[in-house]
């Protein structure tokens, strides 16, 4: 466990300290790495980042805006409406992992969208879940302004696990913290 | 807390869905109950909707599984694995509910779609050349390497069950099962919070 805590202080750490240094691209938010067993070691972590960034002024501390550390996935490629026909935006992203297609299709006129076939990323040699793709996404569609009504499943997929559930319940703790119960 | 996607959007899937998991839930010995609420709406065959302005269709697409769906919205359909691109042809049909010549009347009905919709995939395995993801009905109708061409019905039964026969199951197939009969929730924890998913074994008769 304290190996754990130690392992997530650095990764943590370094995430906080390369806000600092990182111009915002897009707007995004940081990998799941906390959730409630975690949460005590945070002082730890905002000291060691604290040292990390000695040299900033408090100042600068008071500017300091939430960044990305999970970047917008970009998409593959971005169809425009058909001119003359009813017609969404589609903007496809592709899971190497999993040759899986994921579609953000949306209304051009209200910015509705909806979200096709989300994929979990997951190591299934570690059992390791990843959120890296579901946070992708998401921040895709903050930083375009669409509003998510609906997630859909085509199927149930037996070649890849599905983000419906954790890009329904994606969001950040009080603190900015991503976290993706699941 | 605030939610980055603050409506917390529902979670929608065919309507066969309890086809598979009932035959699953018995495969992996999960309680039937454990599936319950996994999915937040159920799509219909011919239900209607709209995103925005644009008008929704769900279309029952059965043949991959038997509770697949296209989603048509405006002139786009997202057809899952029911069509993938032209030139890799069709999704297999061996899972437990898939079913050839039900994949064959699924794909007459997105033929019977306007020729400009346009048909987007749910995976692509390029055979050399770039990644692509979408097709038009016309494109599928006259080229699809499986039910293209005016492929009959019996053609195409043979030549998909025949491919088949040859496929092993997929990599991820135990894990994806587990997870996505749940709408993407794991497995409950163990009184320890850990989280496992299950691999029955296949012993040599």
């Amino acid at each position: 466990m304290a190996r754990n805590l130690a392992a997530t202080g650095r990764r943590m750490a370094f995430a906080l300290a390369a806000r600092h240094v990182r111009p915002a691209v897009a707007p995004a938010y940081r990998r799941c790495v906390a959730s409630s067993p975690i949460a005590s070691s945070s002082r730890y972590v905002n000291r060691n980042s604290f040292r990390r960034v000695y040299s900033l002024t408090l100042s600068s501390f008071a500017t300091i805006r939430p960044s990305p550390v999970v970047p917008a996935l970009v998409p593959q490629m971005s169809y425009q409406p058909t001119e003359g026909k009813a017609s969404p935006i589609v903007h496809s992203f592709f899971d190497k992992p999993t040759a899986t297609w994921t579609y953000v299709v949306v209304d051009p006129e209200t910015r509705e969208a909806l979200v096709i076939d989300p994929v979990l990323d997951f190591d299934p040699a570690s059992g390791r879940i990843g959120y890296g793709s579901v946070h992708g996404l998401a921040a895709f569609v903050q930083a375009n302004n669409y509003t998510v009504v609906r997630l859909v499943e085509t199927h149930v997929h037996a070649d890849h696990l599905t983000g419906a559930h954790a890009l329904k319940t994606v969001s950040t703790g009080e603190d900015g913290r991503g976290e993706t119960p699941c | 807390m605030i939610q980055i996607l603050p409506e917390q959007p529902p979670i929608l899937v065919g309507d066969q869905v309890h086809q598979a998991q009932n035959t699953f839930a018995t495969v992996y010995g999960y309680d039937i109950t454990q599936f319950e609420g996994s999915f937040d709406e159920l799509m219909a065959d011919g239900g209607e909707s709209t995103l925005g302005t644009l008008p929704v269709r769900y279309m029952a697409l059965p043949g991959h599984t038997p509770e697949s769906m296209g989603v048509l919205v405006g002139d786009a359909i997202f057809a899952g694995d029911s069509l993938f691109m032209p030139d890799v042809g069709t999704a297999r049909v061996d899972f437990p509910g898939g079913s050839a010549k039900s994949l064959y009347a699924s794909i007459q009905r997105v033929f019977a779609l306007d020729p400009a919709v346009r048909v987007f995939c749910g995976h692509d395995y390029p055979p050399n050349r770039e990644i692509m993801c979408m097709a038009d009905v016309a494109e599928h109708t006259t080229s699809n390497k499986h039910v293209g061409g005016g492929a009959s019905e019996a053609v195409f039964v043979k030549q998909r069950e025949d491919r088949d026969a040859t496929l092993g199951a997929p990599r991820l197939l135990h894990a994806s099962l587990q997870v996505n009969l749940r709408g993407g929730r794991l497995p409950p924890a163990d009184s320890e919070g850990r989280y496992f998913l299950k691999t029955p074994l296949r012993l040599p008769q």
